[in-house]
């Protein structure tokens, strides 16, 4: 398989291609709607048409892609099903993989982070959207977030999985790239070494979080798969304004 | 035992081959040696996923990668120096007679006028018995050739990383058949690595277990100088010479041989890109020269018994 890890330094989201070498079909998780053109040059770099955009979950964070990519390229939208967007064209569900070319998507539902949130398995790699980050995860206290729900999908989901997986999250606030399971249930602080569910959620209950600043305009844009909300205050402009670098993660 | 350095080893099951993470743990600075690029060679396609599961480590413990050592230029599997460097920074190092092998395998393959047979592809080359730094732990190069003659072995503190010289007990030892390989000169290799002290922690470079037992891939001198089946005390050179010749004489092609050198002579950077620009590597026709008087299909890296 064809892996490339791009971020979109924004938000700080990494966005990934998957691309089958023998159909130069493609797959972008979680792509991210000022970093259009960066994301469609690396495709043409190499080689590849874009087949699918697949999202984790409804992001708070940022404006998915989906959409925008749909219109330029004629992808269809992956997304998990049970978030039921009219909008998304394939419906991601447990045991329904996504094939792409030879490429193989399993949908690990692992609510928590938000109740519609999924992870996505190809073949060694895990792909853990906000569920599961490197030393972290995402937060549990908005879009019916769980503390409860999200210990579930990360110790018996996530966990089970291959310790060799590599775990790819959709985030990473200091410059990480990637961790393993292994790794992950070793040492993640919130929920590695054998942290009790009391224990997650006396974590999560007094992480102090901000308000998070563009969640008002980031979840009815994205429930329309990628809309970006009209009259945006100056300071979250860039949010929809194309990306001046671009790094590649 | 040394508690100065932590080694972790990352094992890629497609070409047996163990890659290692090797930090001081007082300055967190490290070597990784030997890092896979994975390589499809239906597709020509590369990835990286064995080289992010020592990145992983190199990331969560917040090492700082010092060192890219390379053990000698293999030829079974293509080397993620490059995705390394670009990712965790590093020098990449190997033996100084890489010259000899990159004179050897330019002419084979025909390669470009701009690349020189020098090694300036590195960013180090070790002489013979270089002492080098890892943060504060000190290093040594061991010029330990036969597989090929640009084999180096690092010692650090009580750990030998012998690349492609001795396998695990059960295993033996590497083949000497490729071009500019030689049994004898294994050989004696081997009994100078054999005289580190035994209880020396010795780290192989691949592993291809026997049915029934999982890969392993730290052993000691001692355990070697006693069990390994091709070079255990009391093995002499004839012996063994005529033991690893009528083996290297049974072995096949290594699968990737051809794509791994191209690569991994230029330290692990793909060749230029043609003029439109993809970059292709070559397969030299009725070329390859056949090691150890072998048949017609003749290597693979491994000696397994």
């Amino acid at each position: 398989m064809i892996f490339r890890q791009l971020l979109e330094p924004v938000s700080s989201t990494y966005t990934y291609v998957l691309g089958c070498p023998e159909t130069g079909e493609a797959i972008l998780v979680d792509p991210v709607v000022n970093s259009i053109d960066r994301d469609l040059q690396v495709l043409q770099g190499l080689g590849l048409r874009l087949a699918y955009t697949l999202d984790t979950h409804i992001h708070a964070d940022h404006i998915t892609a989906a959409l925008e990519l749909k219109k330029r390229t004629g992808s269809r939208i992956a997304a998990p099903a049970i978030d039921r967007l009219p909008c998304v064209d394939a419906g991601m569900e447990e045991g329904r993989p996504l094939r792409v070319g030879s490429i193989t998507v399993g949908g690990l539902h692992t609510p928590g982070h938000t109740d519609g949130h999924f992870a996505y398995v190809v073949g060694e790699r895990v792909f853990t959207g906000d569920a599961l980050l490197i030393d972290g995860c995402g937060r549990t206290d908005f879009q019916n977030g769980d503390a409860g729900a999200l210990y579930h999908s990360v110790t018996q989901k996530l966990f089970a999985l291959a310790d060799e997986t590599l775990v790819y999250p959709a985030h990473d606030y200091s410059g990480r790239h990637v961790s393993s399971i292994a790794q992950e249930k070793a040492r993640n602080p919130r929920l590695g070494g054998g942290k009790s569910l009391a224990e997650f959620r006396q974590i999560m209950a007094t992480l102090n979080l901000p308000y998070p600043k563009f969640i008002d305009y980031a979840v009815p844009g994205n429930r329309a798969c990628g809309v970006c909300p009209a009259g945006l205050p100056d300071e979250l402009q860039k949010y929809c304004a194309p990306m001046a670098e671009s790094p590649q993660g | 035992m040394s508690s100065r350095i932590t080694t972790r080893a990352f094992f890629d099951r497609s070409t047996g081959t163990v890659s290692y993470v090797v930090s001081d743990n007082a300055s967190r600075a490290a070597a990784v040696i030997d890092p896979v690029l994975d390589y499809d060679f239906r597709s020509g396609h590369t990835d990286t996923r064995s080289a992010e599961k020592l990145l992983a480590h190199v990331e969560a413990e917040r090492l700082r990668v010092e060192w890219i050592l390379e053990t000698h230029a293999h030829a079974d599997h293509l080397s993620a120096a490059r995705h390394v460097q670009q990712r965790a920074g590093g020098r990449i190092a190997i033996g100084e007679n890489i010259r000899e092998v990159q004179a050897t395998f330019r002419k084979l393959f025909n390669f470009e006028r701009g690349f020189l047979p020098d090694g300036s592809q590195f960013d180090h080359l070790f002489r013979d018995g270089e002492v080098f730094r890892i943060g504060e732990v000190e290093a040594k190069a061991m010029l330990v050739p036969g597989h090929t003659p640009a084999d180096m072995a690092y010692l650090i503190e009580d750990s030998v990383f012998v690349g492609d010289t001795l396998f695990m007990p059960d295993v033996g030892t590497a083949r000497a058949d490729f071009p500019g390989g030689d049994a004898a000169t294994l050989y004696r290799s081997i009994r100078r690595l054999l005289a580190l002290p035994p209880p020396t922690r010795m780290y192989v470079c691949h592993d291809y277990p026997p049915a029934g037992r999982e890969a392993a891939w730290e052993t000691t001198v001692g355990e070697q100088r006693a069990r390994n089946i091709h070079a255990h005390d009391g093995t002499t050179e004839e012996g063994f010479v005529a033991m690893r010749q009528a083996r290297d004489a049974t072995l096949d092609v290594p699968t990737l041989i051809l794509p791994s050198i191209q690569v991994n002579l230029r330290a692990g950077r793909m060749p230029p890109a043609d003029d439109n620009g993809v970059a292709y590597l070559r397969i030299p026709i009725n070329a390859l020269p056949r090691g150890g008087g072998a048949g017609p299909s003749d290597t693979d890296p491994r000696s397994t018994p």
